[in-house]
């Protein structure tokens, strides 16, 4: 290391001593001071971990339920998703080319009648043998047993269930229309009543063999939906795009099937979790700039009443750039201790509902009325939250410090070293 | 009056015709008004006068803390008013030593740590500082207060950490502001007795600004001031007269 390089250490060192050892002066001030930056940062990184959670809940809740990693559906068919139009329902694509699981299913809109009661309800036809390879079940808690071949059985959402005051083993009739539109309603038995995770499921599915559907519904081969499983929600694009240019999503009818990954079909939901996050860094930023306010005034009144020991550094020779410098650190390490113990509280809070998650109560359910919502929330950590709030809390502090580090190395010593 | 540098080869610091004015509100107040005077190396010297007569001012001046508003101050032959705020700061932190009428400690520091940041900021290499603080410290008696903070430390021990971080770089000059303005006159007359053996050790310099008699009494030459004139030069102050 050369004379110069060991001085400019030497020099570093000095200024990072004093700048620790000038925090510790006025510790209450500090705390004070620092107690705003703290609870910006870690709102910020809790708040993040929060809404990056609500978008895992929502794409696993969609994902392992109703959409799998791709969901086609006929050309013409609506995607809001608050329609179920049978007679748009066609012959699914052969997928040819494609190697993963894939599962059809029929939704359409139902009526399910239990004695005098009656509630509107959104039929769910699925094919046993293929359904749980796209739609792990293992997490679905199944009060009963899936309907059988043959019979006609349904299985309900838990939530319809219990609105329709219904259980195992009771009657209902489930009135729809059939493909080409005419009435039909049948009797059937419940055998299980299911909780997916997915509120909108819960509250409104009625779960029917395919071939328990084609009896009421008079489907002819036709189907609405069709999942695809093709591993991470990051792969799907990629495949939809090469199985879409492969002619893998041509009906037999010659028509091209709508394809979208689970994020596209989130878009929607995905896009509300944007502005929650717009309004976090909004709600940080008004902290912050009175984190700053507070650090400026702070570092102001150190550099005000440390005149004469300004004064008496730059006469034993220290540059005026490093009095400046050291103004900074101070600074800056007031902004970088803070945001870490904002950090680390907002880490520790996203860790902990991270692993134990956040368990909705019955009534915030009821709240998200239809919406595929899960009723518990895992926060999601990840690190650009809180490297993004480190830097933004020095930066925020370093800023706050020019002013008075101006100040500062701006003393003439000769009138510094004498002040009262 | 202004009087006649001093004649002779080791000139360490030397003023011609320097004048320095402050601005005061509207006025322009004259603390200086052409003072020529000449500092040998290894003087004892003080500046006395009343307040307000210029004697901080032409500590200043010589320190490299100010600069002149006219004239020309020489520091080892080097006209101060040609140098740049960092070679000013260097020649600070290398060649002149201060030691203040109100101690200017760093209060986070301890003892060591203040006498210290004079070699750290003199840039000196990093191997044997410890001894060389050590023995700084124990040369002016505070051998056991070194961990000390200046608030735990009497005023004239603050003093002789003052004196021992001035001292501990081997400066040229040592510029002492009243340096016993602040103390008792037992301490005082200790600090000035220490500062004397160090500046017949060490033949630094040393010069003073003060109207404390018991300074005056132990300088070898007095250069009295009044309203920005030198009025006396007593090159043989009392001290000289009776070695």
């Amino acid at each position: 290391m050369t004379r110069l390089a060991l001085l400019r250490r030497a020099r570093s060192m000095l200024i990072l001593g004093l700048a620790v050892r000038n925090l510790f002066r006025n510790t209450r001030r500090t705390v004070i001071t620092s107690g705003a930056v703290v609870f910006g940062v870690a709102l910020q990184v809790l708040g993040w971990g929060l809404v990056d959670g609500l978008d895992d809940n929502f794409l696993r809740a969609v994902s392992t339920t109703t959409t799998g990693d791709i969901l086609l559906r006929p050309p013409e068919y609506p995607t809001d998703g608050l329609s179920y139009p049978l007679e748009e329902a066609a012959a699914p694509p052969a997928l040819t080319g494609f190697s993963g699981e894939a599962a059809s299913r029929v939704l359409f809109s139902a009526r399910v009648v239990h004695k005098a009661d009656a509630a509107r309800a959104v039929g769910v036809a699925y094919d046993p043998d293929q359904d749980y390879r796209v739609f792990p079940r293992e997490r679905w808690r199944v009060q009963g047993v899936w309907p059988d071949a043959g019979q006609s059985q349904v299985a309900l959402g838990d939530a319809l269930g219990r609105l329709l005051g219904v259980g195992v083993g009771d009657e209902v009739v489930v009135q729809a229309r059939t493909v080409d539109g005419a009435q039909n309603a049948l009797s059937y038995t419940i055998t299980a009543l299911v909780h997916t995770d997915n509120g909108q499921l819960d509250n409104t599915a009625v779960w029917l063999r395919m071939d328990a559907a084609d009896a009421l519904l008079q489907l002819q081969g036709r189907r609405t939906h069709l999942s695809l499983h093709v591993g991470t929600l990051e792969d799907a694009a990629v495949v939809r795009d090469r199985l879409q240019a492969a002619g893998a999503f041509t009906g037999p009818d010659g028509k091209l099937w709508d394809a979208k990954t689970t994020r596209e079909e989130a878009a929607d939901m995905l896009a509300i979790n944007d502005i929650r996050r717009r309004a976090i860094l909004m709600l940080v930023g008004v902290i912050m700039a009175i984190a700053a306010t507070g650090i400026a005034n702070t570092v102001i009144m150190a550099a005000y009443e440390r005149v004469r020991e300004i004064g008496t550094l730059l006469a034993l020779g220290m540059k005026r750039r490093d009095v400046s410098l050291l103004f900074l650190t101070e600074g800056a390490m007031l902004g970088l201790g803070a945001g870490s113990v904002g950090a680390a509280i907002g880490t520790a809070g996203v860790l902990y509902w991270q692993f134990n998650g956040i368990v909705l109560g019955e009534e915030t359910m009821k709240a998200t009325g239809n919406l595929p919502v899960s009723a518990i929330i895992y926060t999601h950590f990840n690190w650009g939250p809180v490297i993004g709030s480190l830097v933004f809390s020095a930066l925020v502090a370093i800023f706050a410090s020019v002013q008075p580090a101006r100040f500062a190395s701006r003393l003439n010593p000769a009138d510094a070293v004498r002040a009262d | 009056m202004s009087s006649a540098p001093a004649v002779d080869s080791q000139l360490l610091c030397q003023l011609e015709d320097v004048k320095k004015s402050y601005p005061m509100g509207d006025l322009l107040v004259q603390a200086l008004k052409g003072v020529s005077v000449g500092i040998t190396a290894g003087e004892f010297t003080a500046f006395a006068g009343p307040s307000g007569s210029g004697k901080s001012t032409i500590l200043n001046l010589i320190g490299c803390l100010d600069r002149p508003s006219s004239g020309r101050v020489l520091l080892e032959g080097k006209d101060v008013a040609t140098l740049g705020d960092a070679e000013l700061g260097d020649l600070r932190a290398r060649r002149i030593g201060f030691i203040f009428q109100s101690f200017n400690l760093i209060p986070v520091l301890t003892a060591y740590e203040n006498v210290e940041l004079a070699l750290r900021l003199a840039g000196a290499p990093e191997k044997g500082q410890r001894e060389v603080v050590q023995e700084a410290l124990r040369s002016v008696g505070l051998a056991d207060y070194m961990t000390r903070r200046p608030a735990q430390l009497s005023g004239g021990q603050q003093q002789r950490v003052a004196i021992a971080r001035a001292l501990v770089k081997k400066p040229a000059l040592i510029i002492a502001d009243e340096p016993t303005a602040n103390l008792d006159s037992k301490n005082g007359a200790a600090i000035l007795d220490l500062m004397k053996t160090m500046n017949a050790e060490n033949r630094t310099t040393f010069l003073f600004s003060t109207h404390d008699a018991m300074v005056m009494e132990r300088a070898r030459r007095i250069i009295r001031l009044a309203d920005g004139e030198i009025v006396s030069d007593d090159a043989a102050g009392p001290a000289a007269a009776g070695a």
